[in-house]
């Protein structure tokens, strides 16, 4: 029995004209109709007004819907999809020799290739936006500059700071001498016999007595200050009697600004090394161009900073430099 | 992106979305507005936009923006169109002017994704980015407008 008779053909119609017959349905009403010529003079107006345009669309539609129509064959009925596929430039090269060899020698379909290559928009490039600078913000190139005055003066101080500092300073506190003989971070011969270490160090403060009263001679740079302080340490560390727990005690009665050294030996030296700078931050860093550097990070809301040593110990000296985060810290040893 | 990105971006993109918004409103003032706004907004995140998605984040704005307008414009219903500068109005017939016609006569959303398409050559993907549509959808728009804009030169007999 026909799918699609006498009896059921109008709700096959009727489905048809609301759009929701599928494809083969619409074959077989079409094919129906076709074959029954009687029945067809009564709806022709409502075929003729619907028939070509829904067929059409409902081509175009499904192919729009999927994702990838590189299987699809091209056919009468669906080839005015591809023509605009390929006037957008989304068809690939397979379907562009299809097409083309559909489209050849059919003057409809090269009118209507030629139509659709003609429905595309270029911009009038004479219509311009004339207020450009309205928009435009003002860039922050200028506030660079306080960057340039840091390094700049950072690097006029560190110029003339390692000019000053090039005479060596031989006047050395107390406190970092013994504490440099000491080495109680290892076990240590000299402390083995009360005598001995008593004569070594009579003999040591001897020595630094010497040392010290030469290098005050020397040193054109210290304050009267600053070796009366010393000399009352020496007289200080003459009258103690020294012992290994006398002299640890001593080290810790050091003048306030005494550079402590970590003794050394062969299993620590290099985190010796490593950490002198950063005591040397944590006991003798100054900023001497703390007025610059703190207007500078004010103005460019960044934090610059410049340390440097304070001239209290020949053995270290070293400079800290920070701009945000920029930093760069150096050791000097003379 | 910095004050000098987004000063480029200025330079360059402040014509291309006056054209847009001007091809969409068809009102010079409202077109300028629209430019004012979009860049203002863009320049007040422009901290948080990378500066290479600043042509996207432009148009994703402006569109936006264009479509508030047409919405208040709409309700107001006091729409003050002019012409475009620069058009070839003398000319008696001219394709592009036939096209720019036929281009009213498209829904505003089909109208939007065939000059994103078409002026600035974004594909489908972009295009979906900034309306806030899908990729088929915008291919779909595009497709139909493709056959509405041919089938209206059609109509009125103007095939060369």
């Amino acid at each position: 029995m026909e799918r699609i008779s006498i009896f059921n053909y109008e709700a096959f119609y009727l489905d048809f004209l609301e759009g929701n017959l599928n494809e083969a349905d619409t074959l077989l009403l079409m094919n129906f109709l076709e074959a029954n010529p009687d029945l067809q003079v009564d709806m022709e107006d409502g075929l003729s007004s619907f028939q070509e345009e829904s067929i059409e669309l409902d081509h175009f539609s499904k192919l729009l819907l999927k994702a990838d129509t590189r299987a699809t064959a091209i056919t009468s009925e669906n080839v005015d999809y591809f023509i605009v596929a390929q006037s957008e430039g989304v068809l690939d090269e397979v379907k562009e020799k299809e097409l083309s060899a559909i489209i050849a020698g059919n003057e409809t379909l090269e009118k209507e290739r030629k139509l659709a290559g003609m429905v595309m928009f270029s911009p009038n490039t004479n219509i311009i936006y004339s207020d450009k600078a309205g928009l435009k913000k003002k860039s922050r190139v200028l506030v660079l500059w306080p960057y340039a005055a840091a390094i700049a003066a950072a690097s006029v101080v560190l110029f003339f700071w390692s000019t000053i500092d090039s005479t060596p300073i031989s006047v050395e506190p107390i406190g970092s001498k013994i504490s440099a003989s000491t080495n109680y971070g290892v076990k240590n011969e000299k402390v083995t016999s009360d005598s001995k270490l008593n004569k070594s160090n009579q003999n040591e403060k001897t020595g630094q007595n010497q040392s010290i009263n030469q290098a005050v001679k020397k040193n054109q740079f210290n304050s009267i200050e600053n070796v009366a302080t010393k000399e009352s340490s020496i007289n200080q560390m003459k009258s103690n009697p020294i012992g290994p727990i006398a002299l640890i005690n001593e080290q810790k009665l050091a003048p306030i600004g005494t550079i402590y050294s970590t003794p050394k030996s062969p299993m620590n030296e290099d985190k010796n090394e490593a950490e002198d700078l950063a005591l040397v931050i944590k006991t003798e860093m100054h900023n001497p161009i703390e007025p610059l550097t703190k207007f500078v990070s004010k103005k460019t809301n960044t934090e610059v900073d410049f340390q440097t040593t304070k001239k209290v110990d020949e053995g270290r000296r070293g400079f800290h430099l920070k701009i945000g985060q920029f930093e760069i810290s150096k050791k000097k040893k003379n | 992106m910095t004050a000098r990105d987004y000063n480029l971006a200025v330079d360059e993109y402040s014509d291309n979305i006056f054209r847009f918004a001007l091809k969409h409103l068809k009102n010079e003032m409202s077109a300028k507005d629209i430019v004012q706004e979009t860049f203002a907004k863009v320049w007040s995140k422009h901290e948080n936009i990378d500066a290479e998605k600043v042509k996207s984040y432009l148009f994703t704005t402006a569109y936006h923006a264009i479509v508030d307008w047409a919405k208040q414009e709409k309700r107001s219903g006091d729409i003050e169109q002019t012409k475009e500068q620069g058009t070839s109005g003398n000319i008696p017939f001219d394709v592009q002017n036939v096209l720019n016609e036929a281009l009213e006569k498209l829904p505003e959303i089909q109208k939007s994704v065939v000059l994103l398409r078409d002026y600035e050559g974004y594909n489908y993907a972009e295009i979906a980015e900034i309306t806030g549509l899908n990729e088929s959808q915008v291919k779909v728009y595009i497709f139909r407008a493709r056959v509405t804009l041919r089938e209206y030169i059609k109509r009125l007999d103007l095939v060369i």
